[in-house]
């Protein structure tokens, strides 16, 4: 009971643009989570990935958050860490209103995107959804530049029980920190 | 990667900083210039207090007269309990020593390490000014006076590299020549105290600390509209641009914006009471767990912002024990290692059946909410 209480991160492989497995094709395609069944993929997925129906069944729970995160196509390196969190306006300029997930070593593509579906996404009120991507030999603190990734939504999206999914978010190398 | 290391993604690292030791040399030196100035980054017990140590809750310490290098005002003298003469400071950020003394003469740092951001960014020239302004005495005399008033307080802790604290950090009122320059535009802005923001740092009684009041400015001082109109006039030196000064306030504004958000309703089985224990969707634990009444403001800074009128039940977690997990503690429960710090006398808190209430949790003090929602309470359920 506890565990399924707990944040539930669907946390699939990111995909790169030339793989041809289904869980490539959803999530590469995948604009708005909630919409997606991923019925013609489920077939072509490995048998230890969760079926994509499953990941994205969440997408239309009540408190589910769902989007993608797109990985650059020049990416390359080793990954340390993940943070997605909330933020009421950005750039950040102190913590964060919310966490989302905070990952470890994510194993991310070049070209690729990274399926974020969580539930309970427990939050009250309109923030950007803000990512730092943590390179090995990069900040800890926060991102330096050159090295680490960010990348957030556009505009800031509410959050009042209903799921909500939000827009692809592009990672692009830090500058200006 | 920790939450506490999570929570400084900062980029406009400000307010609250951090230090190192440059002794001997003043802003004023000729030898004090931003081409040999350098700040060595925070190591040792210092470091360990800055990465891992929880916050430790700022009390007025006290220290015998006879044990400061320096001259302590008589007015700022007291009587111990068994006589003796002493100086008392509260070891916070808000703080401040005696008039004519540095913080670091008459207090620790080790409290106000770790109430302000851990990281460090060594100060650089953010603003090139001509050194000659330091010619014109007046500036000289109103620029060394803020120094020195800053000098005084808890931010020397990481904001004032003559004191020795081992932790500079953001910025430095010790750096070379216009120890402004350590400064950009919207940073000025923000602690020039034209906004009203910066009093979620919290605010001590002037009469419980030496006079000296932080009402309209970021740093306590004797004289608010002097301290005010130094940074207001260096806005107007630099042609400050309205862009720095909405920068100013949505940084300000961003910084607290956590204090700000409405609870939802508690939502099982993630958030809430269940079977009597406290839960919340977070494998993070809490240092801090309350109950509040349905319209109070969200805890704050401590010490003078984290018991908000409403509170009803507020435990703390002891520094050096264990934090507390969702699924671990009943609402009035002051398990091992644990303070309760409302109701102050010890007694349990009181709840009355079919009023809605609010559970808080934080991990440490205003880094981020492990649960804020409301409750009604029940007494066959709740207990």
């Amino acid at each position: 009971m506890k565990t399924v209480a707990f944040l539930s991160l669907i946390l699939g492989c990111a995909a790169s643009e030339n793989d041809t497995s289904g869980t490539s094709e959803v999530n590469n395609d995948a604009t708005d989570a909630s919409n997606i069944t991923g019925e013609d993929d489920v077939d072509n997925a490995e048998d230890s990935a969760p079926p994509e129906s499953e990941d994205n069944a969440v997408c239309s729970e009540d408190y589910s958050l769902c989007g993608d995160i797109e990985v650059p196509s020049g990416f390359s390196g080793s990954t340390r860490s993940l943070a997605i969190v909330l933020y009421s306006s950005v750039p950040p300029a102190g913590p964060p209103d919310g966490i989302i997930a905070e990952i470890e070593s994510p194993d991310l593509n070049a070209g690729g995107t990274f399926p974020v579906r969580v539930l309970p996404a427990l939050f009250n009120g309109d923030y950007y959804v803000w990512v730092n991507l943590y390179m090995e030999g990069g900040g800890e603190w926060m991102p330096v530049n050159g090295i680490d990734y960010t990348g957030s939504t556009s505009e800031p999206i509410s959050f009042d029980g209903s799921p909500v999914s939000f827009d692809d978010i592009s990672l692009s190398l830090a500058t200006d920190w | 990667m920790t939450i506490r290391q999570t929570v400084l993604i900062c980029q406009h690292l400000m307010i609250l900083g951090l230090l190192s030791c440059d002794e001997g040399k003043t802003a004023e030196s000729p030898e004090n210039t931003w081409e040999t100035y350098s700040i060595e980054p925070p190591s040792g017990d210092v470091l360990d207090l800055l990465n891992e140590s929880p916050l430790l809750y700022p009390i007025k310490e006290c220290r015998p007269v006879e044990s400061i290098d320096g001259n302590v005002p008589e007015d700022a003298v007291t009587l111990s309990d068994d006589g003796q003469e002493e100086v008392c400071v509260w070891e916070n950020t808000t703080g401040h020593a005696p008039e004519g003394l540095t913080f670091t003469q008459v207090a620790d740092c080790s409290k106000v390490f770790t109430q302000a951001p851990s990281w460090f960014v060594e100060p650089a020239q953010m603003f090139p000014s001509d050194a000659s302004i330091l010619e014109d005495e007046s500036y000289a005399s109103e620029s060394s006076w803020v120094r020195d008033e800053i000098r005084g307080s808890g931010c020397a802790c990481c904001h004032a590299s003559s004191v020795g604290s081992g932790h500079t950090s953001g910025f430095d009122v010790d750096a070379p020549q216009v120890w402004t320059d350590s400064f950009q535009n919207y940073q000025l802005a923000m602690i020039s105290g034209m906004y009203d923001e910066h009093r979620y740092f919290g605010i001590l009684d002037p009469e419980e600390n030496h006079g000296f009041s932080r009402d309209d400015t970021m740093f306590p001082t004797t004289d608010p509209e002097r301290m005010k109109s130094f940074f207001l006039s260096e806005l107007e030196r630099r042609n400050a641009r309205q862009a720095d000064f909405d920068e100013a306030e949505r940084v300000l504004k961003s910084f607290f914006s956590r204090l700000f958000e409405e609870p939802t309703e508690c939502v099982a089985p993630w958030t809430g009471i269940e079977n009597g224990k406290i839960i919340w969707n977070d494998e993070g634990a809490a240092r801090q767990i309350y109950v509040l009444q349905d319209d109070t403001e969200t805890p704050g800074f401590p010490p003078t912002e984290d018991t908000p009128d409403g509170t009803v039940w507020a435990l703390y977690v002891n520094p050096d024990a264990e934090p507390i997990a969702s699924g671990q503690i009943e609402v009035g429960e002051v398990p091992p290692g644990t303070t309760q710090r409302i109701p102050a006398d010890g007694s349990p808190p009181v709840l009355e059946d079919g009023v809605t209430y609010r559970l808080f949790a934080t991990p440490d003090f205003q880094l981020i909410r492990q649960i804020n929602c409301t409750f009604v309470h029940n007494n066959s359920t709740s207990q």
